[in-house]
């Protein structure tokens, strides 16, 4: 019963981190656009709220940044990131690494609309997903779990 | 002999280039002034009117991360300066960018690619440096235009002035964050009490300085374009007095342009201070009222002025031959 409720809520965790990580690009592009802040500060803003709680990634970079240079401490923190999001999202996730503080303010808005867009398909399929086979693991575990108690009575 | 400013410098670059100066002498970084990084030559740094070479050679790829670094891997907080070939780093160092310009359709430019050098100025804070101009004037320090060649000590005499008028109201508009250095808002030198307008443009910062903190002094850098005219217009008439900086060798090449005849004719400025240039930073060549400045250029005698030429304080000239 557990094992299918556990994959249930991992179901789940991956469409909320999807989803986050969409507002959190949302949050780039304005802060791009309107303050033009320099990437520590900004991220230095996103640690100290309590907005994108999901995203555990950020805090090691905080760290990370004091260490190296931008792109491998962003990099660094994907990678060591214990998320549920898929390998090729993540993969789009750590390419950002080129694009923040690489260019102009349009020039990165510009790139994280592409990202933006890649990971609203992504949360959609993680939406259908979720909608298909959530709800299968539940019962799945629920039917399992009912026979082991048969089994054993 | 203390090499913190110089290490301030070196923290913003990327941590090879960092291990490598690190290795200089400690009387090379202690007196040094500027670090130059360019692409394919060895890295120099400029002490006391010598030069400095490391034996290492960087590759247009350092230079280029190098940049980055410089811009705290956020290039976009920079466009406005980048364009202007410089970007100002924390502690008030500066550092001078030169590469390939990229030009607009209306032949704007709109950034610089293929950075291959940068200078990196070391940024001082000499306490003490502006008390023989205050005496000179006997306190009388606004409406004061400075003039000096590159590295000649202006922004660094402008920063003591401002230390010593601690009982005025102050705005300090900081074009290039070179006066204040404002980290997060934070000044990272010691100006005092002032107000810092950090990173607005001339014009802007003026005017609006003038209507938010009832400054009794404004001190900017490096005037001398069109768009300062009408800000220093709007400052004269708003009865506040006016410290600032203007780039230049000699009288001679004030007068010359166009823009500072204007701006001197405002009225903004009584009294011209003239460094003596990069050998001898923040020394006073001579000072002169604005008003003998324009008595001289009246009666044409301005022209037979050679830059050995020497003007006492209060527009008693004095010549080679001593002749008053």
């Amino acid at each position: 019963m557990l094992i299918g409720l556990i994959y249930s809520v991992a179901l789940k965790r991956n469409q909320v981190q999807i989803n986050e990580l969409i507002q959190f690009i949302t949050w780039l592009k304005i802060d791009l656009r309107y303050n033009k802040s320099q990437l520590c500060d900004m991220f230095d803003r996103v640690c100290s709220s309590s907005k994108f709680n999901n995203l555990n990634f950020l805090n090691s970079l905080k760290g990370n940044m004091a260490n190296m240079t931008f792109p491998d401490a962003w990099e660094k923190s994907i990678i060591d990131w214990n998320s549920s999001i898929s390998s090729d999202d993540k993969a789009l996730l750590k390419s950002m690494s080129g694009i923040l503080g690489a260019s102009d303010s349009n020039g990165q808005i510009m790139a994280l609309e592409h990202i933006e867009h890649r990971f609203k398909i992504s949360l959609q399929s993680a939406i259908e997903v979720y909608n298909k086979k959530g709800k299968l693991f539940r019962s799945l575990g629920i039917l399992i779990g009912l026979a082991v108690l048969v089994i054993f009575m | 002999m203390c090499d913190a400013e110089f290490r301030s410098v070196v923290k913003e670059l990327p941590a090879n280039i960092q291990d490598i100066l690190l290795q200089v002498p400690i009387n090379v970084r202690s007196n040094a002034n500027e670090i130059r990084l360019r692409a394919g030559r060895k890295i120099c740094i400029c002490y006391e009117n010598k030069l400095y070479f490391l034996n290492k050679i960087l590759k247009i790829e350092e230079i280029r991360e190098c940049f980055r670094s410089i811009c705290n891997y956020s290039i976009h907080s920079h466009t406005q300066e980048i364009k202007q070939g410089f970007i100002t780093m924390r502690g008030g160092h500066r550092a001078g960018i030169s590469g390939t310009a990229v030009y607009d359709e209306n032949n704007n430019i709109t950034n610089l690619r293929e950075i291959s050098s940068i200078n990196l100025r070391i940024a001082k804070q000499i306490h003490g440096v502006s008390n023989i101009l205050i005496d000179k004037l006997n306190g009388n320090v606004g409406k004061l235009l400075i003039i000096g060649s590159p590295s000649s000590g202006k922004t660094t005499l402008v920063k003591d002035i401002i230390r010593n008028l601690n009982d005025k109201v102050i705005s300090i508009i900081d074009t290039r964050g070179e006066i204040a250095a404002c980290v997060n808002g934070v000044p990272q030198n010691d100006i005092g009490n002032a107000d810092v307008f950090d990173s607005w443009n001339r014009e802007d910062g003026i005017i609006s300085a003038i209507k938010a903190m009832s400054p009794e002094i404004i001190v900017c850098d490096e005037i001398g374009s069109n768009f300062d005219l009408q800000a220093i217009n709007a400052c004269v008439g708003a009865g506040v007095e006016l410290i600032a900086t203007a780039h230049g060798g000699s009288l001679e090449e004030i007068v010359k342009r166009d823009i500072i005849r204007k701006i001197l004719m405002t009225g903004a400025f009584d009294n011209i201070v003239l460094l003596k240039g990069k050998s001898e930073p923040c020394k006073i060549e001579f000072i002169i009222k604005v008003s003998d400045l324009f008595a001289r250029i009246r009666s044409n005698n301005f022209s037979n002025m050679s830059f050995a030429d020497r003007v006492d304080l209060f527009g008693s000239f004095k010549t080679k031959s001593g002749a008053n």
